[in-house]
């Protein structure tokens, strides 16, 4: 390993890593940066671990970047490198190898801590059998798909992005895939009732099952140590040699414990307090992506956003800001765009009406599609789509910009709309590329 | 930095740049056999039209490039050295969400069976792209730009 001080030390190597070196690098070609991750693979993305699954993504396919990407770009890549320590004060971080060995210590001038999230693991005894596993991490989803051959049935626990698409994937693959879920519809945080019944009979029509208001309350294994089945609250007993456990994620923050740098409160998810500059309280550490709060421009409040693209923008902005710009990532907002078994579905902002007064929504429900628009004082907050999507950007830049939509409001969602009513000045800036992000 | 503009009040809305967009980049190329005889590809150049405004719009190419950014494959990424986007559709799954965050509604699902996201591509078999040749009123320009 190189010694000395790096300029640029950034942990974590998944989205907000590799925005904040291309962040950086816009401004400073030549700055020393070091990226460490106790993954042991070149940068990868993330979400498509499922695709892995199904198969219609090859294990070459998951690179998000060239494989030259690190040489290309100037950066020393320690990878199967656990950072265990942060010391805001000496500016340093103690790192180890996963595999074991020696231990050392890396120096910085700025710091991003951007270690993503770590899936909740429900309590309970059987986690430790084989075929139990998370679904956060190639490496997890390698050993899946290997171990898939001895697999006709598997229960996918907590219908969130994570598991719906873990069970989209395996549906693909197996005989039997039971989705369990503890609410009363599955993707909760992107769909109303509406959109998630489209998303239901989308499953449906995929041959997954779906349990609602259920969730696994006991994991039997066999004498080889394997899991063997499941028992459900309601009583149900499910036999399944694979248990995928989605029932969400929380920041990884284990490494800050005793360096001083604030936490959000619990109540708030727990995640790396940050400004929307993405300084943390220590000065020169960063934080971003799934490990960090952010800003949200719908409610204008900071708070988890646990999503690829906010990651991605709050490590460029954070890289960009460590070279001395001052940027504020005011970028995000709860948004989402996914496709199950050929419906596709976006969502951003609110997705239910706020009791508040003042919200409206206008909804247009056809045979195959579904759209809605929250709207307060004429302005969108919130978005769903389903089954057509194709103007989904016009309204979130809408959204983005807070056009006031009072003059054809009704007509929003209507085929009759379209960006020719947008006032005069919206419609200019339209014409031209986008040069800022703020 | 080739980019397209549109004289808004030029254009008449009469849509032929979609048609030519979808001929140039269907199976044939000919304007017959792609509406008669194959599923159309989605048109990368969207005119709008109310009363008596109307513009096309087609992929800006962003210096702060929202697809690239919200990119979840790396199939849309920015070159680093030019700023030019680099769009891979072979790396592409159609997740949509490059779709959801252009603001400038210049990227469209194409669902034929890749189901990809596609963009304005400059029409690289043309020396001029097909949307500005086949506008019947000069509505559509290019331009040279530094990025």
């Amino acid at each position: 390993m190189a010694s000395g001080i790096f300029d640029f030390l950034i942990i974590g190597n998944s989205a907000g890593g590799i925005g904040c070196i291309e962040g950086i690098r816009k401004e400073d070609r030549k700055g020393r940066i070091a990226v460490v991750s106790d993954e042991s693979h070149h940068v990868y993305s993330r979400p498509l671990i499922t695709h892995l699954i199904a198969g219609d993504v090859p294990p070459e396919g998951m690179d998000f970047r060239p494989r030259d990407f690190y040489r290309e770009q100037g950066v020393e890549p320690f990878l199967g490198v656990r950072a265990t320590e942060v010391d805001p004060g000496e500016k340093t971080v103690k790192v180890c190898p996963v595999e074991g060995g020696p231990g050392r210590v890396l120096k910085y001038r700025k710091l991003l801590v951007a270690t993503g999230a770590a899936p909740f693991m429900p309590a309970m005894e059987g986690l430790e059998l084989d075929g139990v596993t998370p679904m956060i991490s190639l490496e997890q989803s390698l050993r899946v798909s290997r171990d898939l051959e001895r697999v006709r049935n598997a229960v996918v626990l907590g219908a969130g992005l994570i598991g719906t698409k873990t069970a989209e994937a395996l549906a693909s693959r197996l005989e039997k895939v039971t989705l369990v879920e503890l609410g009363d519809r599955i993707l909760a945080p992107v769909t109303d009732p509406v959109s998630s019944r489209m998303a239901m009979e989308a499953f449906r029509k995929g041959n997954v099952d779906i349990l609602l208001n259920n969730t696994v309350s006991g994991i039997s294994g066999d004498a080889k140590g394997r899991v063997a089945g499941v028992t459900l609250k309601d009583g149900t007993d499910l036999s399944c040699e694979l248990l995928v456990l989605a029932a969400g994620v929380r920041p990884r923050v284990d490494l800050l414990e005793g360096s001083g740098i604030r936490l959000a409160d619990v109540k708030r998810g727990g995640g790396i307090d940050v400004n929307t500059r993405m300084e943390t309280s220590a000065k020169e550490v960063y934080a971003c992506g799934d490990c960090a709060h952010a800003h949200d421009f719908v409610t204008g409040g900071m708070k988890l956003l646990p999503l690829w693209p906010n990651a991605y923008v709050g490590g460029r902005i954070a890289g960009l800001n460590m070279t001395g710009s001052g940027f504020a990532h005011t970028w995000a907002t709860n948004m989402n765009s996914v496709d199950f078994f050929g419906l596709p579905m976006v969502s951003a902002g609110f997705v239910l009406k706020p009791e508040e007064k003042g919200f409206e929504e206008v909804v247009r429900e056809e045979k195959d599609s579904y759209a809605k628009v929250i709207l307060k004082d004429d302005v969108i907050q919130g978005l769903i789509m389903a089954g057509d999507v194709n103007r989904a950007g016009l309204y979130l830049g809408m959204m983005r910009s807070r056009v006031p939509t009072t003059s054809f409001k009704e007509e929003l969602l209507s085929d009759e709309f379209t960006a020719a009513q947008l006032p005069t000045d919206v419609r200019e800036e339209m014409m031209q590329p986008i040069r800022g992000i703020e | 930095m080739r980019r397209i503009y549109v004289k808004e009040e030029v254009c008449i809305g009469c849509r032929l740049c979609e048609i030519h967009c979808q001929v140039e980049h269907s199976a044939s190329r000919d304007i017959i056999k792609t509406f008669k005889k194959e599923i159309p590809a989605p048109s990368r150049v969207m005119v709008e039209e109310k009363g008596a405004t109307s513009f096309a719009l087609q992929c800006r190419f962003c210096p702060e490039p929202f697809c690239a950014y919200s990119c979840i494959t790396g199939a849309i990424r920015q070159d680093l050295a030019t700023g030019e986007i680099i769009h891979e559709p072979e790396k592409c799954i159609g997740c949509w969400t490059c779709v959801l965050l252009c603001p400038r509604n210049a990227i469209r699902p194409d669902l034929r069976d890749s189901r990809v996201a596609v963009r304005c591509d400059l029409c690289p078999d043309r020396e001029i792209p097909a949307c500005i040749e086949f506008c019947p009123n000069d509505a559509l320009y290019e331009v040279e730009e530094e990025f």
